[in-house]
């Protein structure tokens, strides 16, 4: 083939692009690698590397750029030979090399003649691309490349979410501690059932619900013993006085407030009156 | 790795930021403003003193529009009081008395001290009365011992 001035071969990281085609023999494969001017034909037995030239190469690398449409012969010559005028002839020469090396000289199939219009590729001799396989390299010792920086609107949206979340939680953070400090008081409770019967004791501290409880476990089975319906009472304690709510089926409630010294003397007409 | 950063921070500000929705959500549901109380309670009770002697009480409250009214009527004394509601919230209440006034306290000499003290302190301006229910139905105003008891709603 001829050469002309062939250009110093890219940088490496273009021969990365393959291109395979379908050859006129069976079994038989043709890796393109534009950027070296080299065909490698990968056959059974082996690979055998055809160098191109620069301007062969130029020339199929053009028509492969467009597979299946036609190329004018003015554009491949240019194409081809950008750094020199020729004539036709070498165009002619071109190809027929070209299909020589493909095992398409006879039938010219892989690279058509269009008359008075051109050369085209014929696209069913274009193979899919082989699969990648990454060689067994050292580890890359490379510095890791670094991202590019956000853009000015990325960090605005950063800024305000972070901004935004903050505040939100520090408004929470307030509003519970309002909550809690202002309307917090805290009631444990402790629920007996004795027959129709629901007793609540309710008291801030868990020793004076114990005590509570002892000391009215007496009302309470006196108030089980006169309860004629289902009946929810509730009992607490102050300073000096035992509440007790009454709540009864029909929802109506009546309280009574006995003094802790009349606990063990409040008649029985007086917690009938709660609980009825 | 400083987009790996931002990523995270990113993340961590998006689950910030449902968290504090949700907590919003819960707060607008639970949130109840005073005009939610707008009502009558009232509660009817007797009072066994040290004395022995049972007293008949009955505690009248109405909310309305950010105020409330309330009547006690303990023996032959009464007191009334008015004031604002200066906040509610999971159907807790708190009350300020803008006026209270006692009618009849000299009647009220023969009460324990504690029926007393919380009489006057229902009664005393500037006063802070928190309710919180005890039942369905009924609140229970801490300081005062007060039970009211939902009657009907307006």
């Amino acid at each position: 083939m001829t050469i002309s001035t062939p250009p110093q071969p890219p940088a490496a990281q273009e021969t990365a692009d393959v291109l395979v085609i379908c050859t006129g023999w069976a079994d038989c494969q043709a890796h393109f690698h534009p950027a070296l001017y080299q065909l490698v034909l990968h056959r059974p037995g082996g690979e055998e590397k055809v160098d191109l030239g620069f301007s062969g190469s130029r020339l199929l690398e053009r028509l492969l750029r467009v597979p299946g449409e036609v190329v004018p012969r003015d554009e491949l010559l240019a194409h081809a030979w950008s750094d020199r005028v020729v004539g036709q002839g070498s165009l002619n020469q071109q190809v027929y090399t070209l299909r020589q090396v493909l095992g398409d000289e006879k039938n010219r199939e892989i690279i058509q003649t269009l008359p008075r219009r051109g050369y085209m590729f014929n696209p069913k001799f274009l193979a899919p691309l082989p699969p990648v396989v990454e060689p067994a390299t050292e580890p890359d010792t490379r510095p890791e490349p670094q991202p590019a920086p956000l853009s000015p609107r990325q960090r605005r949206l950063i800024g305000l979410l972070g901004g935004g979340a903050t505040l939100g939680l520090l408004a929470l953070a307030l509003l519970a501690f309002i909550n809690y400090s202002l309307f917090q008081s805290q009631v444990i409770e402790h629920r007996v059932q004795l027959g129709p019967l629901q007793i609540t004791y309710a008291n801030p501290s868990a020793v004076a619900l114990q005590e509570l409880m002892k000391e009215t476990a007496e009302l309470g089975r006196r108030l089980a013993a006169l309860a004629g319906q289902p009946t929810r009472v509730r009992l607490g304690k102050t300073t000096e006085y035992y509440e007790m709510l009454c709540s009864r089926q029909d929802n109506s409630s009546q309280w009574l407030m006995i003094h802790q010294s009349r606990l063990a003397e409040v008649s029985d007409q007086l917690l009938r009156g709660c609980l009825q | 790795m400083i987009r790996h950063k931002l990523c995270k921070w990113a993340l961590g500000g998006s689950l910030a930021l449902v968290a504090l929705a949700s907590g919003l959500a819960l707060l607008w549901l639970e949130f109840k403003s005073g005009s939610e109380f707008n009502g009558r309670y009232q509660s009817f009770g007797t009072v066994l003193q040290s004395d022995g002697q049972a007293l008949e009480v009955r505690h009248i409250l109405m909310i309305k529009d950010g105020r409330f009214y309330a009547m006690t009527r303990q023996g032959q004394t009464i007191i009334k009081t008015s004031g604002s509601i200066e906040s509610a919230f999971r159907g807790r209440l708190r009350l300020r008395v803008d006026k209270g006034e006692v009618a009849e306290l000299d009647q009220a000499g023969g009460m324990d001290n504690d029926l007393l003290f919380n009489l006057l302190y229902g009664g005393e301006a500037q006063a802070i009365i928190n309710l919180r229910p005890i039942s369905r139905d009924c609140l229970l105003a801490v300081e005062t011992r007060q039970i009211y008891c939902a009657q009907t709603e307006f």
